[in-house]
């Protein structure tokens, strides 16, 4: 075993998905999800794409998205996802999914952070969440995204 | 347009079959329907192979065996909507002039359990846990209860009725009835989504026998023409199906079923009112309420008092996937649209015994699924 050099130093953290979240990754609270709006019809997407889906326009911006949402729909995964989740799995612990639908005009796909199902309700107000999933083999903290409930 | 019509269908039963390979499978389901057409291999002059699990040449792999007579054996692939691609691309070849027969192949030996997400999602998607299928249904599922009051209870009935339908085909996987009460006591998967309202991943196959409507007279007597087979994908924010990661808040596009339904029934010059009987996509209970609404079977939000009413059982007004649907048959996905079709042709034709819709002129097949990969074929005897 390699004995670390500088154990106060911060391990090494990349992006889960390129593209998706404001740098640096040092401070995570500052962290937002970033899109790409389309300069000719105003469409919002998730983090970098190379035309607008919705007008095919090609003159596409970064926008910094809202950490504050709202619950469009959800679902409570009671199974472990197939193929290499990297949620807490020995033992599993069910979590919820979420719709999440921000000001921008955008519903993102998430995971919820709260385990206490009965509490989570449609419409109820959300906050981002960007936090280490894992550490991969090179001892990297792998960056994703969460909602949690907010104040309203 | 020149009139194409099914003149042979074949099915190898949907299942577990630890003792067949694929080209078992597939072959099985290919000679019934020469046998049904009365014809023999070598008189098929082109075929397409559905299909998403099985590995490349599969249509080679299957039905050059058969007899290695020289005609094109390509695969095609649409996720869920794959049969309907095959049964569309044999019918266009027909339509073109470049053949007079033609056959549509959909065979599936799937992995047991979840679907692997690698055939459907980024990397980021699965190591985030937002690669179940259900969930994409179950988020649905959950509004659409939010907006029009729709009940796990009317959910739980369509699972109950397609289970019921099944007791009597030989071809599904389970052919169980299940009560309500132990349809919502089965675990919950997604909520709202219980283990027994969700179509198993399986394997089996289904073969039809297309002809030019000039010549079908020559393999049976009562010809199936082909009124409508329509393949779409989702386009922008029309449809919540994996492996989507946003949706917009701002535009609604008609969804997949919708477009392609509607492009169906425009070629077939008919509309809802004019269906005896549909095999449409149960992957959960809540989708097949969903599809009543965007076939147009019913309005928006009336699905649930749809199913109520029972205009959707065996004996209603307009059965629905009297087969036992996917729920009870399970989806082998490359063979479950060539599956509906083998059962709509029978029901036509009057041979579907204890599952026979009286009378039943004109069918509907539906399946949708991944990418938002939508067919829909309208059939007529």
């Amino acid at each position: 075993m390699q004995a670390k050099e500088t154990p106060h130093k911060q391990l090494k953290r990349i992006p889960i998905r390129e593209d998706l979240f404001t740098t640096p990754l040092d401070r995570l609270d500052q962290v937002k999800l970033k899109g790409s709006r389309c300069r000719d019809c105003g469409e919002v997407f998730l983090g970098k794409v190379p035309a607008c889906g919705n007008c095919v326009g090609e003159k596409m911006e970064e926008l910094i998205l809202s950490n504050k949402g709202i619950l469009w729909s959800y679902t409570i995964l009671r199974y472990r996802p197939p193929g290499d989740y990297k949620g807490p799995s020995d033992p599993y612990l069910p979590f919820a999914e979420g719709l999440v639908e921000l000001p921008e005009g955008i519903r993102v796909l998430a995971p919820l952070t709260e385990r206490d199902f009965d509490k989570i309700k449609i419409g109820m107000p959300l906050e981002l969440v960007v936090e280490k999933l894992y550490t991969d083999d090179d001892n990297s903290e792998v960056i994703a995204f969460f909602f949690k409930p907010a104040e309203a | 347009m020149k009139k194409v019509a099914i003149v042979g269908v074949g099915m190898h039963k949907f299942g577990r079959f630890e003792d067949e390979t694929y080209r078992q499978i597939g072959q099985e389901a290919v000679k019934k329907a020469l046998e049904d057409a009365n014809i023999s291999w070598s008189d098929i002059q082109t075929a397409y192979m559905s299909t998403q699990y099985l590995p490349p040449t599969a249509g080679v792999r299957i039905l050059k065996p058969l007899g290695a007579t020289g005609i094109p054996l390509v695969d095609v692939e649409a996720a869920c909507a794959s049969g309907g691609v095959a049964v569309k691309q044999a019918m266009q070849a027909i339509q073109a002039g470049s053949c007079d027969l033609a056959m549509a192949v959909g065979t599936e030996k799937m992995p047991r359990g979840f679907m692997d997400p690698m055939a459907n999602f980024e990397k980021w998607q699965v190591e985030m846990g937002m690669s179940t299928n259900p969930s994409y249904w179950s988020i649905m599922a959950h509004r659409h209860m939010h907006d029009y009051g729709t009940t796990e209870l009317q959910i739980a009935k369509v699972a109950y009725k397609n289970h019921k339908n099944s007791v009597n085909n030989p071809y599904a996987m389970y052919q169980k009835e299940f009560t309500v009460e132990e349809i919502l006591a089965s675990p919950l998967v997604c909520d709202p989504i219980h283990l027994l309202e969700i179509c198993a991943p399986n394997e089996g196959a289904a073969a039809v026998v297309l002809s030019s409507w000039d010549k079908a007279h020559k393999y049976t007597a009562t010809p199936i023409t082909i009124e409508a087979c329509v393949h779409t994908i989702a386009q922008y924010s029309s449809d919540f199906r994996v492996p989507i990661e946003s949706m917009s808040a701002q535009v609604v596009n008609p969804s997949p079923t919708e477009t392609a339904s509607r492009k169906a029934y425009e070629n077939a010059g008919i509309g809802p009112e004019d269906l005896d009987v549909v095999e449409l996509q149960d992957t959960d209970a809540f989708c097949e309420l969903e599809a009543y609404e965007k076939l147009g079977l019913c309005g928006p939000g009336e699905s649930g008092k749809l199913i109520d009413d029972g205009v959707t059982e065996m004996g209603g007004s307009l059965p629905v996937n009297v087969s036992g649907g996917l729920i009870s048959k399970g989806e082998p996905v490359g063979a479950s649209h060539l599956g509906q079709i083998a059962e709509l042709v029978w029901q036509l034709r009057g041979q579907a015994g204890k599952r026979q819709v009286p009378n039943a002129r004109v069918a509907m097949g539906h399946v949708l699924g991944a990418g938002g990969n939508c067919a829909v074929t309208i059939l007529k005897r």
